[in-house]
């Protein structure tokens, strides 16, 4: 499975011959590559591919930029809360602001990672460590059964009562954007198949 | 007689009124506080009108008519004629989207009515409502009946009051009158220019600028027609102000700057910023201007800057907090840190209005919480304009301080004179007439004594500035220092990791054959950037060196110096050089490597982006201007894109990179000349289209 990898980093002006960017590519050979050094490319970027499965590494500072590591994060997770975002900095944690530590951790899937002490093996770990979540999230799952079975992608998966339909990859992306219709159709799945073992349960046993 | 029962409370007429006389004292407050209403019904207009008052021949009335939001059935049911109804608004605010600050009490209204006059007409409609509701209140009869000699006591609420509906000729028609007759008091001309006189304070033209109030006040008896309210231009209390515009026609906006010359704010155009054009006006108030304004305006306050959109407050967020402490300063007004500290302006001295638009600043948009903007480079770019904005009242409050300083001395010093003149002239008299001197002596006794108070004065005066100088210098320094700190570290911290990802990648990857160019272009940058790491540690360090001691230097002859230091490197690379020094010009008590550093690496820098031009000139040219020394050292070389020109003066960042630029001479170069008390800039190449001018202002004695 092939998923993104983004680098924001006003640091990172070797591009893709930045070695921990390299070094990454090595240690995660499926993942596709992509550095940005100008936060709001960054970020145009990441909004305009919501639709693929993502980890960003998000510098917290930016020289000379308007906008800072953790403006980015505010404005990702207006649009989504199920990306995968990995803080670096190269400032101690005591030395980011307490509101935008909070604003970090009050947020899912977010990752902190040391660029003073961590190593390229420890950020490979902590990929390691998203890609294992990614095989139990419903809407990974989803990605990967529309990926193998393209043909039931325009199939539909729900009506609402006197509402609108969605297709399985309509579906898909309003789980990515975390609407209410994807929460409440993420819950009725999870429940209908408690129910289906409990039934099967019954019946074997 | 029954052995139990209830009993009821029971109100009399004459209660009511009673209440109403303590509630409110006389009869403009009574009037004052019905067009307090109107104001907070959203009207934009009031007319009072004042028949036969001066003589109260039964003819007399007053009306006051508003196009307000009007009143319906139920709001006149269950409010108005409700007595007792909660004196605590639930929201101090008034209907968006005016979103006033409500100014008058709640339920006060019946009695001030009840203090004009006996007999009251309410006549009200909404909007969209098709008739007009009417209800006549006529208080000379409750009173008469509650003075019956029937003596049956007529009890408030038994009393009943007729209400009719009249068709509306237009549906969009709304507000409230209300026609008092039988007028209680004689209003004689004083009576109600005093009225207007207050009307004039209700609400601040500085507080009032998308829905404007306007209250007219009419009296033929005395010939008044006349609007109580005022305007921006009719009142001239703020102490200094000035308004921006932007110009669609070339695209430009202006923005302040104060000239010291003239001791003004003045205006210039620069190109339209990436939030889109803007006009902005803002008014400084100082101490005494404040008092004034309070005593003008009792119901309003100085409260910063407000952003409307197409006439509308943007900010409700700012605006929806009672309580003053609890406002937000969206735009960081008062947040700015170290910035200014003596002479920053805060949001309590300033009255502001920016004015954006739906169609020119689309990027300025409401966050979804209401809370703020949605914080994208625009907002940011915009609130960055704004606060600069306040950089020339900035300017100007420390002319103003420095000139007061200045006058203060010299009052003093001329005081001291005056009493030495004083003293010889009267001691000449004394001479010429002997026989007043026992009756002269004390008076110059006397008047020694006070001139050598006043030489005291003096003197401490000049140490308390002294200290004072000190004190601020001492500040701006361990200011300077922390910035310095937290630059130096993390530049040596991205250094370090820099040198320490690539040993990494050697120690995981190496060795690969496929990849031995990369593993040498590591290596070479892990060496240059070690240089980088020595370069920012020596500059560090030569803040300690002990030979930093200020010396004059001459002008011409250190710049021609240096230049013949890099002659060896002009001439490999092809370089022309120009240096046009008019005169001699000395620098007085400066840091020469202070100095050198500066030229040095603007120099090193300007030979980078050259390396691919044909014809190669460095310009340096110095001028002096009254108390400016400016210094500009121009290329032809590749230029510094204009986004860029405040950017590049950030530690490590560059745009000759390819050419081995570190992003650290510009850093440098601007550390140096603030340190030199200086400003540096990159202004429009000397050049034309191509290359970079940087000009340094240092300033200057002749």
């Amino acid at each position: 499975m092939s998923y993104k990898i983004v680098f924001i980093d006003d640091n990172m002006r070797e591009g893709l011959d930045n070695p921990f960017v390299r070094s990454i590519g090595k240690l995660q050979k499926d993942a596709e590559l992509s550095v940005f050094t100008d936060p709001s490319k960054g970020l145009d970027f990441v909004l305009g591919n919501l639709n693929s499965q993502m980890i960003v590494f998000l510098d917290c500072k930016f020289d000379g930029y308007g906008l800072q590591g953790i403006n980015v994060l505010k404005q990702i997770r207006e649009k989504t809360s199920l990306l995968y975002v990995v803080m670096m900095s190269v400032n101690t944690i005591s030395q980011i602001s307490g509101l935008d530590i909070i604003e970090m951790i009050n947020e899912d899937y977010i990752w902190f990672f040391d660029r003073n002490n961590g190593t390229f093996t420890e950020a490979s770990n902590l990929i390691d460590q998203i890609k294992r979540l990614w095989r139990t999230r419903f809407d990974c799952i989803l990605e990967e059964w529309i990926l193998r079975h393209p043909e039931d992608a325009d199939k539909y998966a729900y009506r609402e009562v006197g509402g609108n339909s969605y297709t399985w990859s309509e579906m898909l992306e309003q789980l990515r954007h975390q609407t209410e219709v994807g929460k409440s159709f993420e819950g009725m799945v999870n429940e209908y198949y408690i129910y289906q073992l409990l039934k099967s349960e019954e019946s074997h046993g | 007689m029954e052995e139990s029962g209830i009993l009821k409370w029971r109100f009399d007429v004459s209660t009511f009124r009673l209440i109403g006389r303590d509630l409110i004292t006389d009869r403009v407050t009574a009037l004052f506080e019905l067009v307090k209403n109107c104001y907070d019904a959203n009207a934009t207009k009031v007319t009072i009108k004042f028949d036969n008052v001066g003589s109260l021949d039964g003819n007399s009335s007053i009306s006051i008519a508003d196009n307000g939001y009007g009143m319906s059935f139920p709001d006149i049911r269950d409010k108005w004629m409700v007595i007792g109804t909660s004196n605590k608004r639930s929201n101090p605010y008034t209907p968006s989207p005016f979103n006033r600050k409500c100014v008058g009490e709640k339920g006060i209204g019946r009695f001030a009515v009840d203090k004009l006059g006996d007999n009251v007409m309410i006549i009200t409609k909404q909007e969209n409502s098709p008739q007009w509701l009417n209800v006549e209140i006529d208080w000379s009869s409750y009173y008469s009946q509650s003075n019956s000699t029937s003596g049956q006591l007529t009890l408030f609420t038994d009393v009943e009051n007729h209400y009719k509906y009249t068709k509306a000729q237009d549906l969009s028609e709304h507000g409230t009158t209300l026609k008092i007759t039988t007028v209680r008091e004689v209003w004689l001309e004083d009576d109600i220019n005093r009225f207007i006189t207050e009307a004039s304070k209700l609400v601040s033209p500085f507080t009032n600028l998308s829905y404007p109030l306007t209250i007219r006040v009419i009296a033929p008896e005395y010939n008044i027609n006349t609007i109580a309210t005022k305007t921006i231009e009719d009142i001239n209390i703020a102490t200094i102000g000035f308004s921006l515009d932007f110009h669609p026609t070339d695209e430009t906006q202006d923005t302040s700057f104060y000239n010291e010359e003239t001791g003004t704010i003045e205006i210039r155009t620069i190109p339209k910023k990436s939030f889109g054009g803007i006009s902005m006006k803002v008014y400084y108030f100082d101490d005494a201007a404040r008092r004034r304004y309070r005593k003008e305006f009792p119901n309003n306050q100085i409260d910063g800057i407000k952003i409307y959109r197409d006439g509308i407050i943007t900010t409700p967020f700012a605006e929806n907090e009672s309580e003053d402490d609890k406002k937000r300063d969206v735009l960081g007004i008062d947040k700015r840190l170290w910035k200014n500290i003596f002479d920053r302006v805060s949001t309590r001295e300033i009255i502001g209005f920016v004015e954006i638009t739906k169609i020119g600043n689309p990027q300025i948009i409401d966050a979804t919480n209401r809370q703020d903007f949605v914080d994208n480079i625009e907002y940011r770019e915009l609130k960055d304009f704004i606060i600069t904005q306040l950089d020339s009242i900035e300017n100007y409050k420390k002319h103003i301080r420095e000139e007061k300083r200045k006058k203060d001395s010299d009052t003093l010093e001329s005081a001291g004179q005056d009493l030495q003149s004083f003293i010889s002239s009267v001691e000449t008299i004394a001479k010429q007439n002997p026989g007043l001197k026992d009756s002269l002596n004390p008076v110059v006794e006397q008047a020694k004594k006070t001139g050598r108070a006043v030489k005291t004065a003096i003197r401490n005066k000049k140490e308390a500035e002294k200290e004072f100088a000190r004190k601020e210098s001492i500040y701006m320094s361990i200011m300077s220092l922390q910035e310095y700190a937290i630059h130096i570290t993390h530049a040596v911290r991205t250094t370090l990791n820099k040198i320490r990802d690539r040993v990494e990648y050697f120690n995981m990857f190496f060795p690969n054959p496929d990849e031995n160019d990369l593993f040498k272009r590591y290596a070479k940058e892990m060496f240059s950037e070690f240089k980088n790491a020595n370069r920012v540690i020596d500059y560090m360090l030569s803040y300690s060196q002990s030979n930093i001691q200020p010396e004059d230097i001459q002008l011409d002859e250190t710049i021609r110096e240096i230049f013949d230091e890099y002659r060896p490197q002009f001439e490999c690379n092809k370089i022309n050089t120009d240096i046009v020094i008019p005169e001699k010009i000395t620098l007085r008590n400066t840091h020469r490597q202070f100095f050198r550093d500066i030229v040095q690496n603007i120099l090193d820098n300007s030979i980078k982006s050259l390396k691919d031009v044909e014809k190669k000139i460095i310009r340096c040219s110095v001028v002096s201007e009254d108390s400016d020394l400016i210094i500009k050292i121009s290329d032809n070389g590749n230029g510094i894109p204009i986004e860029k020109r405040e950017w590049v003066f950030g530690l490590y960042n560059t745009t000759t990179q390819e050419q081995g630029g570190a992003g650290v001479g510009l850093y440098i170069v601007k550390t140096r000349v603030e340190s030199l008390k200086g400003s540096v800039s990159i202004v429009d190449s000397e050049f034309g289209a191509v290359g970079t001018t940087v000009k340094i202002i240092l300033p200057f004695k002749k």
